[in-house]
């Protein structure tokens, strides 16, 4: 039963992102242009040259025999060559992962501690705390990565000098040191989203009977609070893990913009300005790819955090 | 000695014109069943929940809530959680709704009394259910069942006062009927003292000792079971009898009470029973009636039934 | 219980009303005010947005440059009134686009049922892997500079949120008598659809249309803000911030964090105006 459903749940996956690759692959084949004049950048070539490079990519042959080509190499773990820089996709995106990674793990620690924090604190700290956290998650929710990265770049770095203005560091510890601010400007906005999601799921815990009947039994209020609201409100939260996530990678792109950090981001920007179509592909395609594995993880953990739900049964559980 | 002793309990809620409990009398011995009876909007409900001092968010009371000697609505919050712990408890009507779903059955008996385990166990078997709900979960279980948990969580402090709040609404008929039976059990194996807050009067003179009667917040009557239900004093409580359904005399047409309960938002002059009383008179528009003891009985009616009558 | 419900929660929610009321007043007026310049922008600037005035260049406000000048030498203020153009009509573009495309793809699905809602809801849900702001970065590189190419994509990227409440929206519309009886007169699909159905749904698509305002303008200027999807000589916010930055690394602030403060001000009235009307709407309707 349970081995059925993930086995589903995987082909799911597996036709998603089938799918998918073949919107992107499609999307950049439909581009007006041509993709060879693309990789001359505007220099003239020889009709054999021409001929050459046309070869190298593909590009001959039929629109579905080139998809299968591609995707065949993705499945093998080559992405393609970068057209700009001549070299395999794959290194170009390995070279910039660690800072990235680096990054998005900073800001999304920062997102599930404050935001969880601020949500239970706006829905049980009384009518004032309340408020204060709705206009704060309000205007964190008005506040773009990179309208808070030129924030936190002028008051810490410029006004107080206490952090760099650019670059992501060596080392692990210098590259903490330089991430701070970009992880911070990085989990702003998804900081005050999953505040409201955690503290609108806190709410319709708290107006449900059984948190009455909890306190009708002489339960600690912090007991209450704790193992009958927040943990049920948990489920809620963690169903929009997955656009979370993918939220903070692709917002990678502002942020390493605006801080100048040489990771992931600042790749498929530097690509789509000079229109390097096979690693945009990749880099979407791994986007893709990390927010449908993130949303099969959650459902297939759901049942640990919900007993109501099992695998392969569908329920209107809440 | 009463375990449970409201004495002129009024409470007010933002935005309405009138209190919405005004000067509930009402006592509940030891061991003994006591059913409070009223239609949707009485007060019912809460007067059963002021019991545990859980008041709606902006309500002000005044008047006494003494339970076993406390009065709850002066307790300090740790000594009113020990009054929760240990001498009075609630069953509530939605026993699906009452339990936290991703709690395990034991947990949920278990929970903030450390040790407990074996108490659980006990009590479990007492309500009837299998050792095994220990370990499954709420949606596992039937709304029967469920209600047995409740039961049995509710005993779990060895409470001297039991209120249940219509705990048989939400259960199917025959489920109804077993936990009545286990809860008259349960008064009878414990000397549990029990309020039991129902619109159904078949239900209360089945159970209860005394009756009481409520309408529009205040006590319209109240008296031995046997009594208030053969010789209704108030006009109120011989409508509300009118109005049940019986399956021994089949009437024609059902008897209904004329007109609506009086809104909250509306001042109320006299006695709040008077725009759809037959035996109204001017009177009873402008003066509240007062309580007046009839033998065993409390009636407060301008013009009760003399000697009582089925109206 | 249930009888006791509304009478204790009612004063309280009037309380939270009247206490947002004010709020709400505020933002409303702040966002038409925002349109108003949005429509009236160009006109409205003091001087050419464009035009370099290089001996004022970073310097602060004075007469000449009521909100100081960039490093170019460029107008702030002027800046500022004629970005609003380009940053709130293309999020207004977006908004109508995907509601108008959300509401005939989601009608459709619940409408017909079966196969085509199957497949309509399926693509909906692939649509919903691809982040909004990556989709329009796709966009722009694939299909050129211009306004077009980011609302088409970011149209694309919100459709699936409007097309799924529209959907389920018709699906319990449909199951109510009143759809049947028209049926039953002999009334076409298309006309209950048309004169019933989505008049009856309007509301609640239409609340969370205007949430996804602030999303179209954050994702729109995100993109300007990295120089994608703007013709050049055009000012917008995101641009602005772009071109002010390693002024305000060297200690001249105002030509980005003006630009900033517009973003971020405008973004956070039209959610308050939005919230406000998806509160109304969803109270309601129970």
């Amino acid at each position: 039963m349970i081995a059925r459903f993930v086995l589903r749940r995987l082909l799911e996956l597996a036709l998603t992102l089938v799918a998918a690759s073949f919107l992107v692959f499609g999307a950049v084949h439909l581009a007006p242009g041509r993709p060879e004049t693309f990789l001359l950048g505007g220099r003239a070539a020889s009709p054999e040259a021409l001929a050459a490079i046309r070869a190298q990519y593909h590009l001959d042959d039929p629109f579905f025999l080139q998809y299968l080509k591609w995707a065949g190499g993705v499945l093998t773990g080559d992405l393609g060559r970068s057209m700009q820089y001549r070299s395999p996709v794959l290194g170009l995106i390995e070279a910039r992962l660690p800072s990235t990674l680096l990054l998005i793990t900073m800001a999304a620690v920062l997102v599930v501690v404050l935001g969880i924090g601020l949500g239970r604190l706006a829905a049980v700290g009384g009518p004032a705390t309340d408020s204060a956290v709705l206009v704060g998650t309000s205007v964190a929710l008005g506040t773009p990565s990179f309208v808070a990265a030129i924030g936190l770049l002028w008051v810490f770095s410029v006004q107080l000098g206490w952090f760099p203005t650019i670059g992501s560091g060596d080392g692990l510890p210098d590259m903490i040191y330089h991430l701070t601010l970009p992880s911070l400007a990085l989990a702003l906005y998804w900081t005050g989203w999953l505040a409201r999601v955690t503290r609108g799921a806190m709410k319709d815990q708290l107006a449900l009977e059984h948190v009455t009947v909890a306190r009708s039994r002489g339960l600690p209020e912090r007991l209450v609070i704790r193992r009958h609201v927040l943990r049920n409100a948990l489920g809620p939260v963690a169903t929009v893990s997955g656009l979370t996530l993918s939220g903070l990678v692709i917002s990678t792109v502002l942020v390493e913009a605006a801080f100048g950090i040489g990771g992931l981001g600042a790749l498929l920007e530097s690509s789509v300005q000079v229109k390097d179509f096979p690693v945009v592909q990749a880099i979407t395609l791994l986007v893709v790819a990390l927010f449908t594995v993130t949303n099969l993880i959650v459902d297939l953990c759901y049942p640990l955090v919900d007993p109501r739900v099992r695998l392969g049964v569908r329920s209107d559980a809440g | 000695m009463s375990v449970l002793r409201v004495n002129g309990l009024r409470m007010w809620l933002p935005g309405t014109a009138r209190p919405v409990l005004d000067g509930v009398e009402l006592s509940v011995g030891e061991g003994e069943t006591v059913a409070l009876v009223g239609e949707s909007g009485s007060g019912k409900s809460l007067t059963s929940r002021a019991v545990l001092g859980l008041l709606p968010d902006g309500a002000s009371v005044e008047g006494g809530v003494e339970v076993a000697g406390q009065d709850v609505l002066a307790l300090a919050p740790s000594r009113l959680r020990e009054l929760r712990r240990r001498t009075v408890a609630m069953i509530f009507q939605d026993p699906r709704a009452g339990i936290n779903p991703l709690r395990r059955i034991g947990d949920f008996l278990v929970e903030g009394r450390p040790g407990s385990q074996d108490r659980a166990r006990e009590l479990v078997a007492a309500v009837g259910l299998e050792a095994r709900v220990l370990r499954q979960y709420p949606h596992q279980l039937s709304g029967g069942m469920l209600q047995r948990v409740m039961i049995a969580g509710a005993l779990m402090g060895d409470p001297k006062l039991l209120l249940c709040d219509e705990p048989t609404t939400a259960l199917d008929v025959t489920t109804q009927a077993e936990i009545v039976a286990l809860l008259a059990e349960v008064r009878r194996r414990y000397g549990t003292g029990l309020l039991f807050v129902t619109h159904d009067l078949e239900l209360a003179a089945a159970i209860a000792d005394r009756v009481y009667v409520m309408y529009a917040g205040r006590i319209a009557e109240s008296g031995p079971a046997a009594t208030l239900f053969t010789r209704p004093r108030h006009p109120y409580t011989a409508a509300l009898l009118a109005a049940t359904p019986r399956v021994e005399t089949r009437q024609a047409r059902l008897a209904t009470i004329p007109g609506q309960p009086p809104d909250l938002r509306t001042e109320l002059t006299g006695c709040a029973f008077a725009p759809r009383c037959p035996r109204a008179t001017p009177q009873c528009h402008d003066d509240p009636p007062e309580p007046l003891v009839y033998g065993e009985g409390i009636v407060a009616c301008h013009h009760s039934i003399p000697g009582g009558e089925r109206a | 219980m249930s009888a006791v419900d509304p009478i204790i929660h009612r004063p309280v929610l009037a309380g939270l009303r009247t206490g947002r009321n004010r709020l709400y007043l505020t933002c409303l007026a702040f966002a038409a005010l925002m349109v108003a310049v949005a429509l009236a922008g160009p006109w409205l600037a003091p001087a050419d947005p464009n035009a370099s005035d290089l001996g004022a260049a970073l310097t602060g406000p004075s007469p000449a440059h009521p909100l100081g000048a960039d490093a170019a030498g460029r107008d702030t203020l002027s800046r500022l009134l004629a970005g609003a153009s380009a940053s709130l009509l293309g999020p207004i573009a977006v908004v109508l686009f995907s509601t108008v495309a959300g509401v005939l793809v989601g009608v459709t699905a619940g409408w017909f049922g079966g196969w085509p809602d199957t497949f309509l809801s399926r693509a909906a849900e692939l649509l919903l892997a691809f982040p909004a702001l990556l989709v329009a970065i796709v966009f722009v590189s694939l299909y050129g500079t211009g306004l077009a190419a980011p609302v088409i994509a970011l149209s694309l990227a919100y459709l699936p949120y409007v097309s799924r409440l529209a959907r389920n929206l018709t699906l319990s519309e449909r199951r109510l008598p009143y759809l049947a009886a028209y049926r039953v007169q002999g009334f076409s699909g298309l006309a209950i659809c048309v004169r019933h159905l989505i008049p009856n749904i309007a509301p609640v698509v239409l609340a969370q249309s205007s949430v996804n305002f602030g999303y179209a303008l954050l994702d729109l200027s995100a993109l300007s803000y990295l120089g994608l999807g703007v013709p050049p000589l055009t000012p917008t916010w995101g641009s602005m911030i772009n071109d002010g930055q390693s002024a305000l690394l060297q200690g001249h602030p105002l030509s980005a964090i003006l630009p900033c403060a517009a973003i971020v001000l405008t973004v956070v009235a039209f959610n308050v105006v939005a919230e406000h009307w998806a509160d109304r709407v969803s109270r309601r309707r129970g």
